[in-house]
């Protein structure tokens, strides 16, 4: 690959025969990754139909055969990191191997407010995502978990079968402040971020150090930023509008060491531009 | 064997590609309904492969057209009750309106004590289920939830979409004791339990009293137990999948304890022959 990567957002809205046949175009236009959210609620519209994350997407890899896919991200405090593993496991082997393992520690306030799942204070938040990341990724290697902590205990806890990608699927960690940044150099193998150039500039550089603090190449982890309404409404251009708009945003992300694109899905009547702006783009990055 | 129905539990331990051909293979056959189970680590052999249920189950909805899906059953205690609740919805748009909603309270201590996850006493975790079926219920029926409860609290919470069956998928509720039933006849649609046939007649009896109690017809819960070797063979029953004379005599034998919805463990591969006259002796010509 010598361009940028460039993967799809959808969110799982659409009645489930509608998502089918998006995946499906997009699979078709040679996107390499699609990822859905991981919510209760959309948080762009909360009384907007969302299907369950881990088991839409389970059925949509059962429903497709090339495309790579992940959740941008899962919430880290819906489940308990060995389920989550193993659904993990699971949809890498419906998929076969086609699995991104995307998680977060978590931020829609309104979804825990409504259903009182505690959203915990950010500090103590991070801190069970350390932890959980320390769980998740000896058990997807399939190795056998003994662990004290403050949020998780295991005594010899081990799933079974492994993963189809071995030693593990890749792990994508949303990240924005620095100890998520440290976590990521420790487990990712694909940063995400959204914000300004010069922001994800300074975090992408952060990321840097800090793999270099714990001898890590950090080439081995992909930059990657989603591409949605927030940074339009920051007067990014709508990368739909034309394909200028869409080499704009690139352009400056790109200049930014960001190497992924992420693109929320066009609107029904940008589809057919943004169709064709994504496969001239594919094209080009080979 | 009019009127009763028959599903089949395809242990998900096989390579994925396995297990969906045995799914198609049984929808063939004409059975109505697929399970399998819901945890961490198989409860018979704890180092065996075991796919995360909820997923697979929406891979099973994915493969299969007309047959119902369904976990046997699906442990209170791994999920909120809401994200069990949109797991629900979920599948039941994948599949097109066929999941069946498998519901316990949970049970199995040793995955309990591996992954550190609370297993509750006996009495709270029942207390819990009963919470657990409250919000579940309403969150299917897409009402707006506000709840103040022991286990669970929710603040004019909603779901959507709302699920293709209406009013809701149907629960499936595996009970035992006493309590477990007088729930089970608060809300379930179908009730599961396994054991011998004294036993399951008993409980039968049981829960046809908890339903007069409450005002609720009897005759609006299915009755369906779970025929396994483990339970019929102590009775002196033979394994159902032994010969179409042995799996009408043990199907009689519960439909006599009034049971009418049956499933029962997959066979093992030497008895798919077998498997295959049940199907066209038996199965098929019910209607």
């Amino acid at each position: 690959m010598t361009g940028p990567r460039f993967g799809i957002f959808v969110a799982p809205g659409d009645p489930y025969r509608v998502l089918v046949e998006k995946w499906r175009h997009y699979e078709e236009l040679g996107i390499e990754t699609i990822w859905q959210p991981d919510h209760f609620l959309r948080p762009t519209d909360p009384t907007a139909p969302t299907f369950e994350g881990w088991t839409s997407l389970a059925a949509l890899a059962a429903q497709t055969s090339r495309i790579r896919m992940g959740m941008l991200v899962s919430s880290n405090l819906l489940r308990h990191p060995a389920l989550l593993v193993q659904q993990a496991i699971t949809v890498d082997h419906i998929s076969g191997g086609r699995l991104e393992v995307g998680v977060g520690c978590s931020w829609f306030e309104e979804e825990h407010r409504r259903f009182r799942i505690p959203l915990l204070e950010p500090r103590v938040r991070v801190d069970r995502f350390s932890e959980a990341m320390e769980i998740i990724d000896p058990l997807l290697r399939g190795e056998t978990v003994t662990y004290e902590g403050d949020h998780y205990r295991l005594s010899e806890a081990r799933l079974r079968p492994l993963p189809v990608q071995l030693p593990r699927p890749p792990l994508t960690v949303a990240a924005h402040r620095p100890r998520m940044l440290r976590i990521c150099a420790r487990y990712a193998d694909r940063w995400n971020s959204m914000d300004t150039p010069a922001e994800m500039a300074e975090r992408n550089r952060f990321l840097d150090e800090e793999c270099e603090k714990i001898g890590r190449d950090p080439a081995g982890i992909i930059r990657s930023l989603f591409v949605n309404a927030a940074l339009t409404e920051g007067g990014l251009p709508d990368a739909w509008t034309s394909a200028d708009a869409f080499s704009e945003v690139v352009g400056r992300y790109t200049d930014a060491g960001v190497g992924e694109f992420i693109f929320n899905q066009p609107r029904p009547e940008q589809q057919s531009t943004a169709d064709g702006i994504l496969s001239e783009a594919i094209g080009r990055s080979g | 064997m009019k009127g009763l129905r028959f599903g089949v539990t395809v242990v998900q331990s096989d390579p994925y590609l396995v297990l969906a051909r045995k799914w198609r293979y049984f929808e063939e056959l004409g059975f109505d309904s697929l399970w399998h189970c819901d945890h961490l680590l198989r409860s018979l052999d704890p180092t065996a492969p075991l796919f995360e249920g909820w997923t697979l189950l929406a891979a099973m909805a994915a493969q299969t057209s007309r047959i119902r899906v369904g976990a046997l059953v699906s442990s209170n205690v791994l999920r909120h009750p809401a994200l069990l609740a949109q797991q629900a919805i979920t599948i039941d748009h994948v599949s097109g309106g066929r999941l069946e909603l498998g519901i316990g309270c949970g049970w199995f201590e040793e995955e309990h004590r591996r992954f550190g996850i609370p297993l509750p006493e006996p009495g709270p975790r029942v207390d819990r289920f009963a919470e657990a079926l409250e919000i579940i219920d309403l969150l299917l029926r897409g009402e707006t939830v506000s709840h103040e409860g022991r286990h669970y609290r929710l603040s004019e919470a909603r779901l959507r979409p709302r699920p293709v069956q209406s009013p809701r998928p149907p629960f499936m509720l595996a009970a035992h004791g006493p309590r477990m039933l007088r729930i089970c006849a608060r809300f379930a649609d179908r009730w599961n339990s396994f054991g011998t046939v004294g036993e399951i007649a008993e409980r039968n009896r049981l829960l046809d009293e908890a339903c007069e109690r409450i005002g609720r017809d009897p005759t609006e819960i299915s009755r369906s137990v779970h025929v396994e070797a483990f339970t019929t063979a102590p009775q002196g029953l033979p394994d159902v999948w032994e010969s179409p004379g042995a799996f009408t005599e043990v199907v009689g034998r519960y439909a006599e304890a009034g049971m009418n919805e049956f499933t029962i463990t997959q066979p093992r591969p030497e008895q798919y022959g077998v498997a295959e006259r049940i199907a066209s002796e038996v199965i098929g010509p019910r209607s």
